[in-house]
């Protein structure tokens, strides 16, 4: 336990760290870090809990970095700064942490944002699991992003820019006993780029984006339909998911639309720039990129889908607990 | 002699308007010769009379005892009034004061009067398809308001000719003073339409037409009375394939729409009360045996199915339509899958304009949406089974044996599928009808849509509202949005026990002094203790319904899916069965098999204690269902080859001595273990007794469980209830088995599945709020 409490173990497990992490700010070594950044910026924080922490195209590290840094572009900004905290359980492999950390430093500089300062605390055998991340995010606001939910409006088309549901199926799949055939990867990515370039071109009329983390797609949308007070309505076919994902949603009796991403988001757009800018999302690395619905004045705040075989179902907020409704 | 003169002011309440209850006061009055008024009042009939003493006795009890078979009276009063300056008697315009409380009728089926002068080629209504009079026409289809006058129903832009207001001013007539009344000059116009709405015929010449298209194998939709139905040539094979196809709907049973009593007896045999129903006024679809031989249709219009679902037409239209057809038409209603029944030519158009070749259509709108209602009929004892009570029932419940409080206002918000709402309003019962399964976006607004339509007709302003404890039905959600609106509380009614309250207001088995077991077989709820529940045992006792036992809780995989997914309910039974271990995995992908093990042994599923996917299980077992289109298909499957063998060996009395699957009668911790009867049945399986064999010993095993657990906790009545007890040969073998020493009640006249639900909770509430009183008759 002697690694937390801030004598010279800790001195000796932060040590590399630093050194790894080395950039001009985090390298003064002072209590927080000292950052210029242009006049609007965008901030976030997000903890990160997964088990297991290594999967199948990704791992904890990466998904720290790619969750803040999204949740920053989501906002329409650039992200430059993270804050890092670590809660570490007592019994973690040396190993297994360097590994995470290592995945943390090459997230970051794929993103180009720099770690400034940082936190960490050893906790008791049991009082954890192996490891907790908590990241904070700066990011420098595009001057021309206008981006909130009450600016969406009728007529509005919405945006993916991937297939859904690799993610969640990739944590399950390394869970004890459930694995497919085909090995599905996280679609862990940083999604920044995409989205300023959307901002560079398009600016005002970006009129929302959401990532679709927890919950899924739908969850966003029931969100995006609620906090906007306008109807959404999304069809079935045109969102995509990939065949492995499919099937394995199929045989575990999941909704892909409910399965969570990490590198999945929405843009929801004037209608008259829709084609332009699914165009630019194919050019920015996401060739399976689609417009899946649009925004309407009917049924304010619900957000319905409708089915490959006609009619339209509700999409509700994910209840906590799946119970079965039907009879 | 006594020929003072007196006056009486009168209230009628009930099934009063809408049946001829006017132009029969009226015509009452003037022949006791008698002054004075009738008026329709939002609370029922008021009548002035003043007369002869003598002569307003034998009104008052001519009005009670002689009024239209119709009509029904739940509230009298009579009460001695002032003399007043009548010098006649008359017919008042309908009174808007008052509070709502008169009773909606439901619609009726066309009267043999209308039905004769509609084949009278010198009657002016002849083959006119909305004749009408007192006594037949549609009602709550087309009610906008109340009280009911033709202004407040789809009929009002019709003005009457010369010739149809004389009738309906002439108190010598049947069309006296009826609000429907109308003929070809001023009356609703028949149109034939194409698949995109197109106009091709109208009048004669559209039904013509229209015959002439179902003959050749087209797809006609027809306006009913609640909505659109599609018909094909129910003898042409490729027409109903293609149907099928079109309409994606692989094996669910069609309905079938014959022109009378003789032509359906040759295609099914139908016993007296089967045909009783058949003719009722309701018309509902009767779930016939089907003949074996001789039979002139088409194989898919009931795959693997031994019976038929046969009505009556319950419209003139459709009656005509038929005139012209020289055999029967599958009639199914029109709707996307999960999506309420189409009502205007724009929703038929837009959402079936691919299904249908020609549209049978008509100019009077359908204020609410109603399904044919279905009735089966159990096996041997012949006790009918409501599947669905709409058209023809809906929304009128005429309580028996008890009363509710006039000041008690209660909405109760049913379940999530087969969905209804219930109003307690003004001592009065409302029971919608069924509104579907609430997946889909269209059902939940034809919910929210019926519910206001019920509301604004009654003006009903509710101080309860009681909702399923499931916090995910929409019908739960839609409850707690109204209750945040109106700043009530909800009450939460467990699924279950809602089944059992219904049941126990039914039978007025309320009050009952000995205790009364509640045996409530179902698909899935929601229980008080987290657990999917199914399969209970509640004893009512002393005004306490107590959970006395359940069967145990088995694996529920992956939820949902299993309900979809029969040969999940089989693998998460037997998977630990070493005999069944191939027969079970070829049902399974090699993957499915590896992550359903893995899941089994982590524990990692819902538990659930539901009969009914313990007939999926089985039914999966012996292969008849691994995937199921409809609700219920798999234990339709296991009843139909039990019931197959039953028959063979002579009924249920035949199989009384055949020894039943070991199931606990005393459970232990109030768990009925289902250990015996799996071991059972897989061995018998591994054996190579044949299917039908063990589904009927299984029928037996539940059976007979029924009658040792009454009298294992000392009762002698038992409630059947929940969708399980749709199963006609388990209600008989049950009576067969202990009908002796056990009073058994099933619903009567309402539906033991879920459609029932509102109805339930609405009784908990009331019995909660102590707003429940019972009478005797
Ligand atoms: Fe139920
Ligand atoms: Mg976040
Ligand atoms: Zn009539
Ligand atoms: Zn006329």
């Amino acid at each position: 336990l002697g690694h937390g409490s801030g004598g010279v173990l800790m001195q000796r497990l932060l040590e590399p760290v630093f050194g790894l992490f080395s950039n001009p700010v985090l390298d003064e070594r002072h209590d927080g870090a000292v950052v210029s950044v242009g006049s609007r910026i965008a901030i976030t924080t997000d903890s990160f809990v997964v088990s297991p922490i290594f999967f199948p195209g990704g791992d904890i590290g990466r998904l720290a970095v790619h969750g803040t840094v999204n949740d920053l572009a989501m906002c329409g900004a650039r992200p430059r700064y993270l804050a890092l905290g670590l809660i570490l359980e007592e019994g973690l492999p040396v190993g297994d942490l360097w590994r995470v950390l290592c995945s943390i430093r090459q997230a970051a500089d794929e993103c180009s944002v720099a770690i400034v300062t940082g936190d960490t605390k050893v906790v008791e055998r049991g009082k954890g699991d192996r490891i907790f991340l908590h990241s904070t995010g700066v990011g420098e606001l595009h001057p021309e992003a206008a981006v909130s939910a009450r600016r969406i409006e009728a007529g509005d088309r919405i945006l993916l820019n991937g297939p859904v549901g690799a993610h969640g199926i990739a944590i399950l799949s390394v869970r004890e006993g459930v694995s497919f055939e085909s090995a599905i990867k996280s679609d862990s990515a940083p999604l920044h780029r995409s989205v300023l370039r959307l901002l560079e071109r398009f600016g005002g009329r970006v009129h929302f984006l959401r990532d679709a983390t927890r919950g899924g797609v739908a969850t966003v949308l029931a969100e995006a339909a609620q906090q906007g007070g306008k109807g959404i309505e999304v069809e079935e076919a045109q969102i995509p998911v990939e065949e492995e994902v499919g099937s394995a949603c199929e045989i575990l009796g999941l909704d892909p639309l409910y399965v969570a991403n990490e590198g999945r988001f929405l843009a929801v757009v004037a209608s008259e720039i829709a084609e332009e800018a699914l165009a630019e999302l194919r050019r920015s690395g996401w060739p399976k990129a689609a417009v899946i619905g649009t925004v309407g004045e009917e049924h304010p705040g619900k957000a319905l889908l409708w089915s490959r075989i006609g009619g339209r179902r509700p999409l509700p907020l994910l209840p906590g607990e799946q119970l079965p409704r039907i009879c | 002699m006594s020929s003072e003169i007196a006056a009486r002011q009168i209230h009628l309440d009930g099934k009063v308007q809408g049946v001829g209850f006017r132009p029969f006061v009226y015509r009452l009055a003037r022949e006791a010769g008698l002054v004075g008024w009738v008026s329709n009042g939002l609370d029922g009939v008021h009548i002035r009379v003043q007369g002869e003493r003598e002569a307003l006795d034998r009104f008052w009890e001519a009005l009670l005892r002689k009024h239209p078979p119709i009509a029904a009276v739940t509230h009298s009063e009579i009460r001695e009034a002032p003399l007043g300056t009548d010098s006649s008697f008359v017919v008042r315009e309908s009174s808007q004061e008052g509070k709502a409380t008169v009773l909606l009728l439901p619609d009726l089926d066309l009267c043999e009067s209308c039905r004769s002068e509609m084949h009278d080629s010198k009657n002016r209504r002849f083959q006119y398809p909305f004749t009408t009079c007192t006594d037949c026409g549609p009602r709550y289809s087309i009610i906008r308001g109340l009280p009911y006058d033709r202004e407040r129903t789809t009929m009002e832009p019709f003005p009457m000719c010369p010739e149809c207001a004389r009738e309906y001013r002439d108190p010598a007539d049947r069309r006296f003073y009826s609000q429907t009344n109308s003929c070809p000059t001023c009356g609703v116009r028949v149109d034939l339409l194409d698949s995109g709405g197109a106009r091709l015929a109208s009048g004669i010449p559209a039904l013509d037409e229209a015959a002439g298209r179902i003959a050749r194998g087209e797809i006609v939709a027809l306006k009913g009375v609640g909505g659109y139905l599609l018909l094909v040539d129910a003898a042409n094979p490729r027409a109903v394939e293609e149907l099928r196809r079109r309409k994606r709907r692989p094996t669910k049973p069609f309905a079938l729409l014959f022109a009378d009593l003789e032509s359906i007896r040759r295609e099914a045999r139908a016993a007296p009360e089967e045909e009783r129903w058949l003719l009722r006024r309701e018309k509902p679809i009767v779930i016939l045996d089907r003949r074996e031989a001789g039979g002139s249709l088409a194989p898919g219009v009931a795959p693997e199915e031994d019976t038929l679902g046969i009505m009556l037409p319950s419209a003139p239209l459709p009656s005509l339509l038929l005139d012209r057809l020289a055999g029967p038409v599958v009639a199914t209603s029109a709707n996307l899958s999960d999506s309420p029944i189409l009502a205007t030519e724009r929703e038929i158009v837009a959402s079936l304009g691919h299904v249908v070749d020609a549209v049978l259509s008509h100019n009077r709108e359908i204020e609410s949406r109603l399904d044919d209602s279905v009735v089966r009929f159990s096996p041997f004892f012949r006790h009918p089974i409501l599947l669905r009570r709409a058209r023809g029932f809906a929304p009128l419940y005429l309580s028996e044996g008890f009363e509710l409080d006039p000041e008690v206002a209660i909405l109760a918000m049913g379940a999530h599928q087969k969905s209804t709402v219930a109003l307690a309003h003004q001592g009065k019962i409302y029971l919608s009808q069924p509104l579907g399964d609430l997946e889909s976006w269209e059902s939940q607004e034809n919910f929210r849509a019926t519910l206001s339509h019920l509301r604004r007709l009654l003006s009903f302003v509710p101080k309860r509202i009681a909702v399923d404890l499931h916090p995910g039905y929409a019908s739960t959600e839609a409850g707690r949005g109204l209750a945040g609106e109106w700043g009530l509380r909800v009450e939460k009614v467990q699924h279950h026990r809602a089944h059992f309250w219904s049941l126990l207001a039914e039978h007025s088995l309320l009050w009952e002094r000995e205790p009364v077991l509640g045996v409530i077989w179902d698909g899935t709820g929601l229980g008080e203790d987290g657990a999917i529940w199914g399969g209970e045992f509640f004893l009512w006792r002393e005004g306490r319904m107590e959970r006395v036992a359940h069967f145990d809780y088995l694996p529920l995989l992956l939820g949902e899916k299993a309900i979809r997914e029969p040969r999940l309910s089989a693998f998460g039974l037997w998977h630990s069965s070493e005999g069944l271990r191939e027969r079970l995995e070829e049902k399974l992908l090699p993957v499915e098999r590896r992550i359903y093990r893995a899941l089994l042994a982590r524990g990692d599923f819902p538990r659930s204690s539901s009969v009914g996917r313990l007939f999926d299980g089985v039914a999966s077992l012996l292969g008849l269902a691994d995937r199921v289109s409809f609700e219920g298909e798999a234990a339709r499957g296991l009843e139909r080859i039990a019931l197959r063998l039953c028959r063979a060996l002579g009924g249920v009395g035949a199989v009384r001595g055949r020894e039943p699957y070991p199931l606990p009668s005393f459970p232990s911790g109030g768990v009925v273990g289902l250990d015996g009867l799996r071991a059972e049945i897989a061995r018998d399986l591994v054996c190579g007794v044949p299917s039908e064999e063990i589904a009927l010993r299984f029928h037996l095993s539940l059976a007979s469980l029924v009658g040792r657990i009454v009298e294992g906790v000392g009762c002698r009545r038992v409630a059947l209830g929940g969708g399980v007890f749709q199963n006609g040969l388990l209600v008989d073998l049950i009576e067969a088995l202990w009908g002796e020493r056990i009073s058994v009640y099933i619903a009567r006249e309402l539906s033991p599945n879920d459609e029932s639900i509102s109805f339930g909770q609405m009784v908990a509430s009331a019995w909660g709020s102590g707003s429940l009183r019972r009478v005797r008759s």
